[in-house]
């Protein structure tokens, strides 16, 4: 299992569901087993000296957990001076750590079919295409679909303006 | 492997590991032991590997049982004193304790192990003393054997079945034996011959040379050679006379005279000696341990086991979890206090004192349950040493103490490594090779002492050597040499900061890089280890008499005690292992605590000067300030601590909110929380303080683990997160440097240099001049508005503290441009003739020590004293007393008057070689009223009073001086009967103890440090006064 996996990085084997979330006017979305929670309103804390892309870090039922700002991070150009109507926290779990992902709105879970995934379009998302998985067309919206373990691993300064 | 075997394993491998490391100490115990064994420390020994001999057996770990067994006969041995345990043979057993411990840790691979060389060597160890002849056939490392005279006798013979007879005291010879000559023609047959060796020597190898023999059928040779390597008690002689060989056929090649352990030297040499038998230092280490109580053990208790109590063994994980949740208890706990404030109900006041006790009794219980004695940390370390020493060349006797100090687990594990580190580090580059101690006056057996004990909350562990100590000179030479630094920065180091170098990456202090010690990881991953422990490390050090090295660590890292503290909207925890002292200053002292040198503001702090931070502008947080209802707040926009004026200044402000801004302003004390760690001491000023709080620490998540100034985290009472502040990130990230224990950190007295210096307050008037005032005369420095300045007549006036302080421009007295206007500025205030003057300084530069290498002459003009370059820059010192007297004479005129209105008109000797000093000082007593005549040095000044034209009341003399010193003229004042009632106060920048001590022995009746002017004018009266008393 493991072995496949790593073999063919870019194509996911069987059936699989991922948790859409939108950044922006771009819908993104990640494998759901690394999804723990979603939370609405969770009070982050800032971290001074932290990179930008870190809203800060929140108390998750006593555990300390790090909020990232996606729109920061993949550096998605959003409206600075839109209001805020209850954005949502994704908490994954990665690396026996729990990191939260600030998006804009939550989406539906969608069940894809390996085959129903198709590789990143090389002008598509300039992303990082380690972060980029695939992308699956669902009733004429693209989901970029990303990689969690890649996607916080990547730096503010690695990630790149996207481009559709 | 199926599961049973798989878990009797883990559990051989668990009870194996304790085992071996308690055979290693009982092992270095049985070595120091000699004669006076203790039988229980064998029978000790021998059960464990007994034990650990039947479950390997049993497990089918074939190699481990093999050692095992070799090494339980040895023992076995030794238990029935049958063999005694030298130093050989305990080398074998400690060689196969490490390759058993080797083994244990690597129990899969453990069967392929090869330990044939061990168990020969242990067979050896057997052979030698109680079954002669029993030699191995196995292969123990080889060695050829030379006749005297270098021909090749023997191949390949066992390096042990030689040294094992040395040892057993024993001597070994090459015997040439003709099989013609000594035995057929003496009616003997071969068998007969060996038959009698036997009863009087052990036989190690032997050979008969067939070569010459011929044919069968050839007459009999001149004689046939049988060369017999052989151990006997017997010297040479009595060999060959028992023998019946001539003396000149029988060669010695090893006794144990020679050296008790080895085959090394003697002349018919063993070639290429193994490994085992190298060259060995005299001095075994004399591993010493002394209980925490004090009592020292006797001699064969030395190194004692850590002592295992009944122990019951819990999973690290359960342990973690239980953890966890005393940390959650913690935390409903402060929850149910904060409830319990807001709520005020007596029942909930009831529950929440019990919730307390609760949690913190079930706190410690899990915590005891994670203690560790260090001991078994300190336990490894005589073994660590002996063998350091061996290798070496050295000598050095280890002392142990508290070793039954507690620790938390996971300190304990951490540790080991750090510490083996500094261990070694005190052993390799701190003690010196024995003749370097001997000629430096030491005892050549070195000493390290490792010291564990609780202090102040923290566990503190020293590791002290008493030897050559650590050059700050070396390491900034080596820091240049490598490039580390320029030698400008290097040579700018204050000592302390020097020594710290050692932390640096890829630093190594040792001439040579060793194999020891200087493996590129040093001191500075000993450094992060224990950091990231949470604790710190400091050296100390003096030059020649040894090096401690002090590790500051928390008692357990899981639960913190810490100080919350505010600033802006966040709240932060400041661990309470970092905290000095926590200072409120009222706002009212504000002004005058807190001062601004340069860019950086300081806090008088017990006379000392204390760097600080404000902790929003470290950590980039707004900072508020709430006015008392606490309704709203407000962005600090004070930029200066000092100027807390800001309420009264600004008018443009509605009067009701000015008022309510001076209220503010009022109740708004400062709070200062003094921090110390890794050498660094500052204070932190934070909006407000809350109350201290255990904290469960919680790491950062990845994303934030750079961030220097930050710890941690933590979860509140209130379920919002205050982030743990990393005190020594902190001074890193604002550049606080270090300061030298020893140098007052910015007075008026100058470092206990040689050279004289006086510390200068620099500042510019105008941009491009610079000027400088001598920090002595400075009274405080206070930062004003020009709108709080008043013109009066031609004289400025600042309204301050009810009294108007008239105020001196620079420009309007001596030749300098006007300033730049600014606002605001500072004002020097500094008291002259009893009152208290003010000089307008548009900007200041910098507080720092200079030479006394003052020019008097070139820029000589009313009001300045001399000028000194100093980087590059020309800077005139401004002679405050000669401005205020140019401002206001008459201050002085009526000082003088009232000097002389006390009817005694005081005469003064002073001799003072530096015309600066001279004319300055000169300056500050004549203000005084004092009559002074300045003389250059001890001779003109002796001369003077010989001359007998003026009658001194009291001779102020300077130590430092050409022709005739101050001590010189002390002495030569204190004998003459004529002059010998006359004071003396020496006045020197050394003002070190032994200086005084000197001072006082020839006679001087007080000592003050030069520049200090309050206190040499406070003596000066006090002498006079008394004289006249006593007159």
């Amino acid at each position: 299992m493991s072995n496949e996996t790593n073999n063919t990085e870019n194509v996911i084997p069987g059936r699989s569901q991922f948790a859409t979330f939108f950044v922006g006017e771009f819908q993104f979305g990640i494998d759901i087993l690394a999804v723990r929670e979603i939370n609405r309103r969770l009070d982050t804390y800032g971290v001074p000296g932290a990179p930008d892309y870190v809203c800060g870090v929140a108390n998750l039922r006593g555990d300390v957990v790090t909020t990232i700002d996606l729109a920061k991070l993949l550096k998605i150009e959003g409206d600075e001076g839109e209001v805020d109507h209850g954005h949502r926290v994704v908490i994954t779990q990665s690396l026996g750590e729990a990191v939260g992902l600030r998006v804009d709105r939550v989406g539906d879970v969608v069940t894809c079919d390996a085959s129903d995934i198709e590789p990143p379009p090389p002008n598509a998302l300039a992303l990082d295409l380690q972060v980029l998985k695939g992308v699956y067309k669902s009733d004429g919206d693209l989901i970029a679909l990303l990689d969690v373990e890649e996607l916080l691993q990547l730096d503010a300064t690695g990630g790149r303006v996207v481009e559709v | 492997m199926s599961l049973e075997q798989d878990e009797l394993l883990s559990a051989f491998v668990m009870e194996s590991s304790e085992n071996l490391s308690d055979i290693e100490s009982d092992l270095l115990a049985l070595e120091t032991a000699d004669s006076d064994l203790d039988p229980e420390l064998v029978n000790r020994v021998f059960r464990t590997v007994h034990s650990m001999k039947g479950t390997a057996n049993f497990i089918g770990l074939k190699v481990i049982n093999e050692l095992a067994h070799e090494s339980e006969n040895v023992l076995n041995l030794i238990r029935s004193d049958e063999l005694s345990p030298t130093p050989a043979v305990v080398e074998a057993l400690l060689a196969s304790c490490d390759q058993l411990k080797a083994m244990v840790d690597d129990i899969e691979n453990s069967n392929s192990v090869d330990v044939s060389a061990l168990v020969a060597n242990l067979k050896s160890c057997i052979s030698g003393e109680a079954a002669p002849g029993a030699t191995s056939a196995e292969d123990d490392e080889g060695v050829d054997v030379d006749m005297p005279n270098g021909t090749l006798v023997f191949l390949d013979v066992r390096q042990g079945d030689i040294t094992c007879r040395i040892s057993a005291g024993m001597n070994v010879f090459i015997v040439e034996v003709d099989l013609v000559v000594d035995v057929d023609e003496k009616g003997s047959n071969p068998v007969e011959f060996l038959r009698g060796f036997y009863k009087i020597a052990e036989l190690i190898e032997s050979y008969v040379d067939t070569a010459g023999l011929g044919e069968l059928h050839e007459p009999l040779p001149e004689g046939i050679g049988l060369k017999i390597l052989a151990g006997t008690k017997l010297d040479s002689e009595g060999f060959s006379a028992a023998l019946g060989v001539p003396q000149e056929r029988v060669h010695l090649i090893g006794t144990p005279e020679d050296n008790p352990w080895t085959v090394a030297s003697p002349t018919p040499a063993v070639s290429a000696p193994p490994a085992n038998s190298g060259a060995v230092a005299d001095a075994a280490p004399r591993a010493k341990s002394e209980a925490a109580s004090g009592q020292k053990p006797s001699k064969a208790k030395s190194s004692a086991p850590v002592r295992r109590e009944s122990t019951v063994r819990v999973n690290v994980e359960i342990l973690d979890h239980l953890m966890n949740l005393a940390g959650e208890l913690v935390l409903a706990r402060n929850q149910l206090l904060q409830m319990k404030d807001q709520t005020s109900e007596r029942d909930i006041g009831g529950v929440s004192a019990r919730v307390d006790q609760v949690t913190s009794e079930l706190q410690d219980a899990i915590m005891q349950t994670r203690m560790q004695e260090v001991g078994s940390v300190f336990n490894k370390f005589p073994r660590v040493v002996r063998d350091l020493v061996k290798k070496l060349g050295k000598q050095c006797e280890l002392e142990v103490i508290g070793q039954h100090v507690e620790l938390d687990k996971t300190i304990i594990e951490a540790i080991g490594d750090p510490l083996t580190h500094l261990v070694r580090n005190s052993v390799d580059h701190g003690l010196e090779m024995p003749d370097v101690r001997t000629a430096a006056g030491k005892d050549p057996c070195g000493k390290v002492c490792l010291k564990a004990f609780h202090q102040g909350g923290k566990i503190n562990i020293s590791i002290s050597d008493d030897g050559a100590g650590i050059s700050a000179a070396k390491l900034k030479q080596k820091a240049v040499s490598k490039g580390l630094m320029s030698e400008e920065k290097a040579t700018e180091l204050t000592d302390q900061e020097a020594i710290n170098l050692i932390f640096h990456p890829g630093f190594s202090t040792a001439e040579q890089v060793s194999d020891v010690s200087g493996r590129g990881v040093g001191m500075d991953v000993v450094r992060t280890n224990i950091l990231n422990l949470g604790g710190t490390v400091e050296v100390e050090t003096e030059l020649g008499s040894g090096s401690t090295v002090l590790i500051k660590l928390p008692l357990t890292l899981a639960i913190m005690p810490s100080l919350i503290v505010r600033v802006g909207r966040s709240s932060f925890a400041v661990p309470q292992t970092n905290i000095n002292e926590i200072i409120r200053i009222m706002s009212d002292d504000v002004a005058e605590r807190i001062k601004r040198v340069h860019d950086a503001e300081v806090l008088q702090l017990r006379g000392e000067l204390m760097p600080i931070i404000r902790l929003s502008d470290a950590l980039g947080v707004d900072s508020f300030y709430e006015s008392k209802d606490g309704a709203e707040a407000s962005t600090d926009r004070r930029h200066d601590l000092a100027d807390r004026r800001e309420g009264e200044e600004h008018e443009e402000h509605p009067p009701r909110e000015d008022v309510a801004r001076r209220e503010c302003n009022t109740s708004n004390a400062l709070s200062v929380v003094i921090v110390e760690s890794a050498g660094h001491r500052y204070g932190v000023v934070v909006d407000s303080v809350d109350d201290p709080q255990e904290i469960v620490v919680k790491p950062l998540g990845r994303h934030l683990r750079g961030i220097e100034c930050l710890a941690g985290a933590t979860v509140l009472g209130d379920g919002s997160i205050a982030l743990i502040l990393d005190v020594t990130g902190i001074a890193s990230k604002c550049q606080l440097r270090v300061p030298s224990r020893d140098t007052d950190t910015g007075g008026a007295v100058s470092t206990a240099d040689d050279r004289e210096s006086q510390s200068l307050l620099i500042f510019t008037n105008h941009p491009e001049e610079k000027f400088a005032l001598p920090a002595s005369f400075i009274t405080r420095i206070e930062r004003v508005t020009k709108d709080q300045i008043d013109s009066v007549g031609g004289q400025f006036i600042l309204q301050y503290r009810g009294k108007s302080l008239p105020l001196i421009t620079i420009e309007d007295h001596i030749s300098a441009r006007a300033p730049e206007p600014t606002d605001p500025v500072n004002v020097v205030v500094f008291s002259a003739a009893g009152r208290e003057c003010g000089v307008i300084v548009p900007r200041l530069v910098d507080i720092r020590d200079v030479d006394a290498e003052v020019d008097a002459e070139t820029l000589k003009e009313p009001g300045i004293i001399g000028s000194i370059v100093v980087e590059n820059d020309a800077i005139r010192i401004i002679g405050l007393l000669e401005l205020a007297h140019i401002l206001k004479p008459d201050w002085f005129e009526e000082k003088k008057q009232h000097a002389v209105k006390r009817g005694h008109d005081i005469k003064i000797l002073l001799a003072e070689d530096s015309s600066f000093f001279r004319s300055q000082m000169t300056k500050v007593l004549e203000s005084e009223g004092f009559a002074i005549t300045g003389c250059e040095d001890g001779l003109i000044a002796w001369n003077t009073l010989l001359r007998r034209e003026t009658e001194f009341d009291l001779v102020v003399t300077d130590i430092e001086m050409p022709n005739m010193n101050g001590l010189e003229l002390t002495r030569k004042i204190k004998t003459d009967p004529e002059f010998k009632h006359l004071p003396v106060i020496a006045v020197t920048s050394l003002a070190r103890d032994e200086d005084i001590a000197s001072g006082r022995a020839a006679g001087v009746d007080d000592y003050q440090v030069k520049m200090d002017r309050a206190k040499l004018i406070a003596s000066i009266r006090k002498i006079i006064g008394d004289c006249v008393s006593v007159a």
